[in-house]
């Protein structure tokens, strides 16, 4: 919202003077290193920047975890993912999702994945004005995600927001960003993926 | 001539890894790579890659495409002469490749008919504005800003030309304005809570 203001009193829809600032010092931490700071994902670092809550920047400043198998959300709602053709996951190769044990009435589920340098991959919903994908308990989803373009060798958290209604990314966000509420679970794996 | 033929020590600072040198020179190429991300290119008239019309994926892909091209070995490769422009938007091209390759479809301004510039001209400077606005919400939106800057009094209406417009940094408008950093910020944060709220009562938000 605060991007969309600074662009119209600019009067270019365009990045504004404040995005402009805040990607600089992005880029920058990045590049040339921060010793001191972790590498948060851009929408994470923008909204900290921005007039968000303190216990949201509490919540962006948790490094992110190292001790990742798949674990259960607060009801026993399990988040697992495969590799094709596998044993392992390997560039070129396709991740494929299963949500299992999901409280009566959750069956949407919004999926992304944070690279170790912080870089975000959406998968569902596959783009802004999308929805988050609908699974069937226990079923391995139908559609996969082609690992490749983005997706180089490492280490990879692949968040789910499991969820009664479908949400948009926006919507995904915020509720990553609170950790969740009684109506999304947010579950979290990891994928080290192979070249 | 790059920017660094026109001062060597900007070099320097850059090859150094200075914030002051990398700031310089991301705010010298951001607007391009900008252009770029968000009106998309066509390579030798076929194949078209369209533009990203979500700003949080606008900025993602420039992120990424300075982060690569700060990189310290990067910046050491750099012998300030070669052309600095083409070679960042040679990294975003490749970037929006990746990005095509992985989303397998075409994005969501395919409908408004519009074909994306040659990358070729988007190098040289040639590329036009296309006249089909890809916002469809913008139009209404800008109007309501500004009739919200013409009702604004004369030293806000200032502040939001040299903050906004002109794109000045904070330091600066403080300094042109003869008032303190904070008061800038406090105006900054009006300017922008007042405008959302005006969108918000107009139902154009």
């Amino acid at each position: 919202m605060k991007e969309r203001a600074a662009r119209l009193l600019s009067g270019r829809n365009e990045p504004s003077v404040l995005e402009r600032e805040s990607l600089a010092r992005s880029v920058i931490d990045d590049a040339v290193g921060q010793p001191d700071k972790r590498r948060h994902h851009l929408w994470i670092r923008l909204a900290a920047a921005g007039a968000v809550g303190a216990a949201v920047v509490t919540l962006l400043v948790t490094p992110l975890p190292r001790d990742l198998a798949p674990r259960s959300g607060s009801a026993g709602t399990t988040f697992e993912t495969i590799c094709r053709p596998g044993p392992d996951c390997a560039v070129g190769g396709q991740l494929v999702f299963r949500v299992s044990n999901a409280p009566q009435g959750f069956e949407h589920v919004a999926i992304f994945a944070q690279r170790e340098d912080g870089l975000v991959i959406w998968y569902f919903p596959t783009d802004e004005r999308e929805m988050s994908a609908t699974f069937r308990d226990s079923e391995w989803m139908d559609e996969g995600v082609a690992l490749v373009g983005a997706h180089a060798p490492g280490l990879y958290v692949i968040h789910a927001l499991v969820s009664r209604e479908p949400v948009t990314r926006a919507s995904a966000r915020a509720l990553v960003e609170r950790g969740g509420d009684e109506s999304h679970e947010l579950l979290r794996t990891q994928v080290t993926l192979h070249p | 001539m790059t920017l660094f033929e026109k001062d060597r020590h900007l070099l320097e600072a850059f090859r150094a890894g200075r914030r002051d040198a990398l700031e310089t020179v991301f705010e010298a190429y951001v607007k391009d790579v900008a252009r770029l991300v968000r009106l998309g290119f066509s390579i030798d008239g076929r194949a078209h890659i369209y533009g990203i019309p979500d700003p949080d994926e606008q900025r993602e892909i420039i992120h990424d495409v300075f982060v690569r091209a700060f990189d310290e070995k990067a910046r050491l490769r750099y012998d300030g002469l070669r052309p600095y422009r083409p070679y960042l938007l040679r990294i975003a091209q490749n970037l929006m490749i990746d990005r095509a390759r992985r989303v397998q479809r075409r994005p969501a301004n395919v409908g408004s008919g519009m074909q994306p510039p040659a990358f070729e001209d988007l190098v040289s400077g040639r590329a036009p504005t296309p006249a089909v606005e890809e916002d469809l919400d913008w139009s209404r939106q800008r109007e309501a800003a500004a009739r919200y800057m013409d009702a604004l009094p004369e030293t806000e209406r200032e502040f939001v030309r040299l903050r906004f417009v002109e794109a000045l940094p904070q330091t600066k408008v403080a300094e042109a304005l003869g008032i303190t950093r904070r008061r800038v910020r406090t105006l900054e944060k009006r300017a922008l809570r007042g405008l959302l709220q005006l969108l918000k009562r107009e139902k154009l938000l």
